[in-house]
């Protein structure tokens, strides 16, 4: 999704939503090729000099193909559009929406073998000076050589407006969205970015899963991949007891102590992990990237800010 | 949202789970026209678990106990929650407890199944037990009965319970649930089964499309306070936008030695919640600070409040700050992370 060119034709679904009117206003004002609009009951009006129609076919009948579905349906809406974007052969979905019901969310996994969907609770993607899908605001950020993956939207955008001030610019922001279960992970797009010749370095930021999978992958590729997850001390998110259960099982597969593991939670720290710097302070960031590889990928280090 | 038990239990009905005959309390006096023979069991509607610790149940032989124990749980708080319903309830005799749950696994993407032959309030019994069974396609009755046979069970036992877990499967795919809970399922000598306690998560955004549970709902009146972020023994307050963020400032100030009050992401909070918010921490912060990027409700609802003496620190965007009258504040503005933590670093320095 990344790899798209400037030109490149961008469907937005539920344009009648208050969060679709104002990132579509700033991702024309970025020169976003929007080329059609999609709001049922709103056929055959249109928003400035884009079209409406009530269905995705029929935007397709008289626009022609399109590269890129941009969702901001409610998010009990959003299943449907996806299916309706799908039927329509577009391969690109990104789900502004958030707060996605989780089983429509495993029906959105189950359809979307052949799809890249990025969300939902997305704020999209930007390539600075190139591209901009979805909600973030240009401001915060600007060209260089960082890629940036990110499950918080604040984070990512401090982080670069950070990063700015220490003139390092991104060449590719990617927010994978805020809901509990998503269309594609940090471990996918690590791997996509890894591709890129534009990036140098990749900052994971907020919670995103460093588990095997993810952590293979960052020891593979040529970029150093600095993580920086930011943990309460004392969670206070109320868990329910399955929940708990489900989680402690998990993890008992490594250890069958719980009172250990429950302490291992708790510690504001993080262990390193070969393959992934880990900074555990957003202020360490700008330093981490500039002095490169001051620091052996294979080998694992906890960095001070 | 969590159900109440007894709007769980109406579910569970729906799709075929054995409940005992029961009967809702709304005062101390509906116990005079009980139906249920006693001896009967009084429990209280709240939606924090583990009621009975900290008597949300209890047990009566007659009107007389009864109305007295009913006056006494409308009046007692259960971690905070004081039931507006009660629930009476024939008692049950059972010979084993089962733990069954049915929800979401975030983390591979699935649902799953949950099941312990050792049910009941001791949830590390339950753990050490704990079986699961991951639904890789289409849900089938088969992945019950695998259930069923990990935690041990054969014949008539098997065959019933995997009935029971299939039923609370369809009864989540019906409904947009996020979990389908039941603890303890009970057995009782005979080897009949019974849902003794039931927990039922719905999903907010789903409700729309059931009328059923907005039916539920509607019923229900206990108000849900949002919940700070984070808490401490600080005296900061934070009103944040976006969850990554507000956590990310939590922890850069614990590391300057700065411990926080309350800090709350406001996405979620309406106006009036935002004013209830900065009320209940004026009295125990000695500086806000207001960091948002794209809304400025937070500051719309400080510049309602009467002056008062906590020092404010902004970091809005200048666009967002148009019409808003904080004069009276005389905010300290800062543009960044680094920043505002520097600010409010120095705030609380001379304390």
């Amino acid at each position: 999704m990344f790899d798209l060119p400037k030109s490149c034709r961008v469907l937005i679904q539920g344009v009648d939503r208050p969060a679709a009117l104002v990132a579509v206003e700033v991702m024309l004002a970025y020169g976003t090729n929007i080329v059609a609009e999609v709001a049922a009951g709103r056929g055959g009006q249109s928003q400035g000099q884009i079209p409406v129609f009530d269905l995705v076919e029929q935007a397709q009948a008289e626009i022609g193909q399109m590269d890129v579905a941009i969702i901001f349906n409610s998010p009990w809406q959003v299943l449907d559009a996806v299916l309706e974007a799908i039927a329509a052969g577009i391969e690109r979905i990104i789900i502004c929406s958030g707060g996605v019901p989780p089983l429509d969310s495993l029906e959105i996994l189950r359809h979307s073998a052949d799809v890249m969907v990025l969300g939902s609770g997305s704020a999209g993607l930007i390539a600075p000076d190139r591209l901009l899908l979805g909600s973030f605001n240009p401001t915060c950020f600007q060209l260089g050589t960082v890629g940036i993956i990110s499950r918080s939207k604040s984070l990512a955008c401090e982080t670069a407006d950070l990063l700015r001030r220490h003139q390092l610019g991104q060449s590719i922001v990617i927010h994978v969205g805020s809901d509990s279960i998503l269309g594609s992970t940090g471990s996918e797009w690590l791997k996509i970015l890894s591709q890129d010749s534009q990036t140098s370095d990749i900052l994971l930021l907020g919670n995103i899963d460093r588990d095997e999978e993810l952590l293979a992958i960052a020891r593979s590729i040529k970029q150093q991949v600095i993580a920086y997850r930011p943990q309460l001390t004392s969670s206070i998110a109320p868990l329910s007891d399955a929940a708990m259960l489900l989680g402690a099982g998990r993890r008992s597969q490594h250890s069958q102590d719980l009172v250990a593991n429950h302490q291992q939670d708790k510690r504001l720290g993080e262990k390193p992990e070969a393959g992934v710097i880990v900074a555990d302070s957003i202020f360490a960031l700008p330093n981490l990237l500039k002095e490169g590889a001051i620091t052996s990928i294979d080998h694992p280090q906890l960095i001070t800010g | 949202m969590d159900l109440l038990e007894y709007q769980a239990k109406d579910l569970f009905q729906e799709v075929g789970i054995p409940t005992l005959p029961s009967q809702r309390i709304d005062r101390p006096t509906d116990i005079k026209f009980l139906k249920i023979p006693y001896p009967v069991v009084l429990k209280s509607q709240v939606s924090v678990g583990h009621r009975g610790k900290v008597g949300g149940v209890r047990f009566v032989e007659n009107t007389i106990d009864g109305i007295a124990a009913a006056q006494t749980m409308f009046n007692l708080p259960i971690f905070g929650e004081v039931p507006q319903v009660l629930l009476a309830e024939a008692k049950y005799d059972v010979s084993r407890e089962f733990y069954l749950a049915v929800l979401i696994d975030y983390r591979s993407r699935r649902p799953v199944l949950l099941g312990s032959e050792r049910g009941g309030m001791d949830l590390v019994a339950v753990m050490d037990s704990l079986q699961q069974v991951m639904i890789y396609d289409t849900f089938s009755p088969f992945y019950a009965r695998k259930l069923a046979i990990l935690m041990g069970l054969s014949g008539e036992l098997l065959v019933q319970v995997s009935g029971i877990i299939e039923a609370m499967y369809r009864l989540m795919v019906a409904h947009d649930l996020d979990l389908v809970e039941i603890n303890p399922l009970g057995v009782s000598n005979d080897g009949k089964l019974m849902a003794l306690d039931g927990k039922v998560t719905v999903n907010d955004r789903a409700i729309i499309r059931h009328p059923k549970l907005q039916e539920l709902m509607r019923q229900t009146t206990v108000r849900r306070l949002p919940k700070a972020l984070a808490t401490g023994s600080g005296r900061i307050g934070l009103l944040v936008e976006g969850r990554g963020l507000a956590v990310a400032t939590v922890v850069e100030l614990q590391r300057s030695g700065r411990p926080v009050f309350q800090c709350w992401a406001v996405n979620r909070l309406t106006s009036a919640e935002m004013i209830e918010v900065l009320h209940g921490m004026a009295k125990h912060i000695d500086v806000l600070l207001v960091k948002c990027h794209s809304i400025n409700t937070p500051l719309v609802a400080l510049a309602t409040l009467e002056p008062w003496s906590v020092e404010v620190v902004v970091d809005v965007p200048p666009n967002l700050l148009n019409d808003i009258n904080l004069e009276r504040f005389s905010p300290v503005l800062v543009s960044n992370l680094a920043a505002a933590i520097a600010a409010l670093v120095q705030a609380t320095s001379s304390f």
